[in-house]
């Protein structure tokens, strides 16, 4: 019996046996090309913009305790001390129009209209108000702006001839609720830190001003008060939810 | 079979020779492929990946974290994680919620609730 394999059939096998061999492990060496990945967290870091500052708003001290003021910066002992609340109960907030280092001038919701006073920067917590408000007597409108656009614009009635509201720079010191919308002056009143120029005393006040809601609508956008500023009820309601103590509030 | 001597030698020899090859051509082939193309590589661009898309959508920052800009809303500062919370805006913490250029000790004042009394203003 003769097989049909051949020697030179036997020995192109073997060499292509060889050859594969050789082959594969020419790949098991781990000759094939490399292929460096992009890593996302490779990228460079991103530049970041800073956005645009919005617009300065006015500075309110805020005190907790009983604060010294000064009449001027450095002064060994205080001109008088404010307590930590007014008569009402309200937070201390003092409305700042000057600064000069580690002393701050405060307006004071205290008589003459527009005294001022130095507290110490050490003394007060200081807030930043983008809010205020500002009466026209003559159009008999007042304006609350926010960042300095118009949110609400609102007749009002304003003092009587005999009892003018003041004008001036002044800011809110107090925010209350008298508890019932058809009190006198509506269910909620600002108190200013203005004192009008004719009364000394109103209603066992001392005189204060304030911007307030009415149990009389009809009057608004008349010149009958004894020198507060009358809103509509609702109006006072959203300047309520809007407006924080210290907001400045310019009557002209 | 009958083989002379020679080739049935040969035989033994290619046989002894093939299984010390085919061994380890086995193991290859149950070794993991590498990953990544085999053949011609694109320096500039290695595996011929699609460059990343302009970010057009803020809200789309978090799925695209290559994206090289930076959003324009500050306000956009949890999905799109290249803007810095610290960057100012009132973005709340952990920034102070200032604006840049503002005095940081000076915090944006809250809505002061009214309280219950009764007034006693000139009316």
């Amino acid at each position: 019996m003769t097989t049909p394999l051949t020697t030179r059939t036997i020995i192109r096998t073997a060499a292509a046996a060889v050859a594969l061999t050789l082959a594969l492990g020419a790949c098991r060496s781990g000759d094939h090309p490399s292929t460096p990945r992009n890593e996302p967290g490779a990228a460079p870091p991103a530049a970041l913009d800073s956005p645009a500052p919005s617009g300065s708003g006015a500075q309110v001290a805020r005190s907790s305790t009983d604060l010294a003021v000064f009449a001027q910066p450095g002064d060994p002992s205080p001109a008088q001390v404010l307590p930590a609340t007014t008569t009402f109960g309200s937070a201390r907030a003092l409305l700042i129009d000057g600064d000069d280092g580690d002393w701050l001038r405060a307006l004071l919701p205290t008589r003459p209209n527009g005294s001022t006073g130095w507290i110490r920067r050490a003394d007060v917590e200081l807030r930043r108000v983008d809010e205020a408000i500002e009466v026209d007597l003559s159009a008999r409108t007042l304006r609350l702006l926010v960042d300095g656009q118009v949110v609400v614009t609102t007749p009002v009635a304003i003092g009587a001839p005999d009892n003018p509201t003041p004008t001036g720079r002044f800011y809110v010191v107090d925010k209350l609720a008298t508890g019932d919308p058809d009190d006198t002056y509506g269910p909620v009143a600002f108190g200013l830190s203005g004192h009008s120029l004719r009364l000394g005393e109103f209603a066992g006040g001392d005189g204060q001003i304030g911007i307030h809601g009415t149990n009389d609508p009809a009057s608004i956008g008349q010149a009958v008060s004894h020198g507060c500023i009358r809103l509509h009820n609702d109006v006072i309601l959203q300047l309520a939810d809007l407006v924080p103590l210290g907001t400045p509030v310019v009557i002209d | 079979m009958n083989l002379n001597p020679g080739i049935r030698a040969l035989l033994v020899a290619l046989s002894v020779a093939g299984a010390a090859l085919v061994a380890p051509a086995m193991a290859l082939a149950e070794t993991p492929a590498p990953e990544g193309p085999i053949g011609p590589v694109d320096v500039a661009n290695p595996i011929d990946e699609p460059e990343p898309e302009p970010c057009d959508d803020p809200g789309d920052c978090l799925t695209n974290p290559t994206e090289p800009e930076p959003c324009d809303d500050p306000g956009d500062c949890l999905t799109n994680p290249t803007d810095d919370p610290d960057e100012g805006g009132d973005d709340g913490d952990p920034g102070d919620g200032q604006d840049d250029g503002e005095d940081p000790y000076v915090t944006p004042s809250d809505v002061d609730r009214p309280i219950l009394a009764d007034p006693t203003f000139t009316g």
